[in-house]
């Protein structure tokens, strides 16, 4: 009796061991998973901040504001801009904006929330067909208007500078234990009017420098 | 013969658990070694985007506004490098000063896409091309504006992991929409893919991915 006893306990604490290994193994295989889910998440973040930035800063700035408020902005208080009542309500499409083109402004990225955005993996092929592969994760964003003096403070009237926060999260179609509502990765800018660029953007839709405009040119 | 069937029970029990036992051990070790690749991957990678998101994020430094700084990405069509960025040039200018006189220089960048043999993985039904990138630079006095770097003028300064199995340079413009037009280039993205060095067949990642995107407007 205490000889099979022992044989069970032998039995036992060589089966936790081994289980205890392939927890350990499973956990490292999730961590390294977890972290190439991060690579791409600080990917896609960057892509989408770099496309926000370069949007005009304000309705009130892009070539079609200027044209139709027949009006350039030089003073930078801020105090002409859009309320930040207007911002979103956009379609934005991240991924394909040159189909949205009503997002034509940095506000519009405002209220996007878990919009799926591709990261192109290495194509393969065969023959000559490229078969393309993709990681898809779930993108958010939050866009404010930052008081000049403390751009850690929302401001609730217009600033020249507003603040862009990207979250990105796993998508639905990953199978995790992992909270989803937890951002794999977050990137904040805050983006200040640029004159000079405001009025390049301009030449660059009509041909020529707006009127009012007096800064360095290229 | 007795005393292994008056002990049979026992020796069951003994075998049981020596192979587990050996099981555990070899998991381990398996899951060691991939750690140990993942991590030097990750860390040869790292050192290597650093440094090319440093040179990119330079591009067109001290450079006349509103002109183009580089040239555009080669971008292969055949062979195994299909799809892949094969060169890029790109440039900067520079300032130096010797005995009170000050000139300019250009600094010229451009990367070479060289094979480095292939690898097999898991899930692919051939063997995959392996890449490296090599870096080369020329610096030359600014005479005129449209200065240009002579073909025997390169020497080597640098270059990446030969573990590469993607390396794309892809301009896109303001909506992020690939494109070939020097004028509307506004965003480069970069997409690299590199196998971990060492072999294990029970990898579970058989394929590292990264990519940036490096906004080169103004230029």
């Amino acid at each position: 009796m205490p000889q099979t006893l022992l044989a069970l306990l032998a039995l036992s604490i060589a089966a936790l061991l081994s289980l205890n290994v392939k927890d350990s193994s499973r956990g490292t295989y999730e961590r390294q998973v977890y972290d190439e889910f991060e690579m791409t998440a600080s990917a896609i973040a960057l892509q989408v901040m770099e496309t926000a930035e370069e949007r005009p800063f304000d309705q009130r700035s892009t070539p079609a504001g200027i044209t139709a408020g027949n009006k350039f902005l030089p003073v930078r208080t801020g105090a002409e801009f859009s309320s930040w009542t207007t911002f979103g309500g956009t379609t934005c499409d991240l991924d394909a904006l040159w189909n949205t083109t009503s997002c034509d402004d940095l506000d519009d990225f405002s209220g996007i929330t878990r919009q799926y955005v591709p990261f192109q993996l290495r194509s393969q092929w065969s023959g000559t067909t490229e078969i393309k592969r993709y990681i898809g994760l779930d993108v958010s964003i939050d866009v404010e208007y930052v008081l000049d003096e403390d751009f850690q403070v929302e401001s609730a009237l217009p600033t020249p500078h507003k603040r862009v926060r990207v979250y990105v999260y796993l998508d639905e179609s990953v199978s995790t234990r992992r909270d989803r509502s937890v951002p794999l990765a977050t990137l904040e800018r805050v983006i200040s009017y640029d004159e000079r660029k405001a009025a390049r953007d301009y030449q660059r839709a009509t041909g020529t420098l707006p009127a009012g405009y007096n800064g360095p040119t290229d | 013969m007795q005393f292994l069937l008056d002990n049979l029970s026992a020796l069951l029990v003994a075998s049981s658990v020596l192979l587990l036992g050996i099981v555990a051990r070899t998991d381990s070790s398996q899951v060691a070694i991939e750690q140990t690749a993942h991590y030097s991957s990750r860390s040869q990678v790292q050192s290597f985007t650093d440094w090319l998101q440093e040179d990119l994020t330079q591009i067109g430094e001290n450079y006349g506004s509103g002109q183009t700084a580089f040239v555009m990405p080669t971008q292969s069509t055949s062979g195994l490098t299909r799809g892949m960025t094969t060169a890029f040039q790109f440039h900067r200018d520079s300032l130096r000063t010797v005995s009170g006189v000050t000139t300019t220089y250009r600094v010229f960048i451009r990367y070479r896409l060289v094979s480095r043999g292939t690898v097999r993985v898991d899930n692919e039904p051939s063997p995959v091309p392996l890449f490296g990138v090599e870096r080369d630079e020329q610096t030359v006095p600014v005479t005129t504006d449209s200065v240009t770097p002579t073909s025997s003028g390169w020497v080597r300064a640098g270059g990446g992991p030969g573990t590469l199995s993607q390396f794309v340079i892809a301009p896109h413009d303001r909506d992020g929409q690939p494109t070939t037009d020097l004028a509307r280039t506004d965003f480069l993205r970069i997409r690299l893919s590199f196998v971990p060095p060492y072999d294990n067949e029970h990898r579970e990642l058989h394929e590292l991915h990264w990519g940036t995107t490096v906004g080169i407007r103004p230029f």
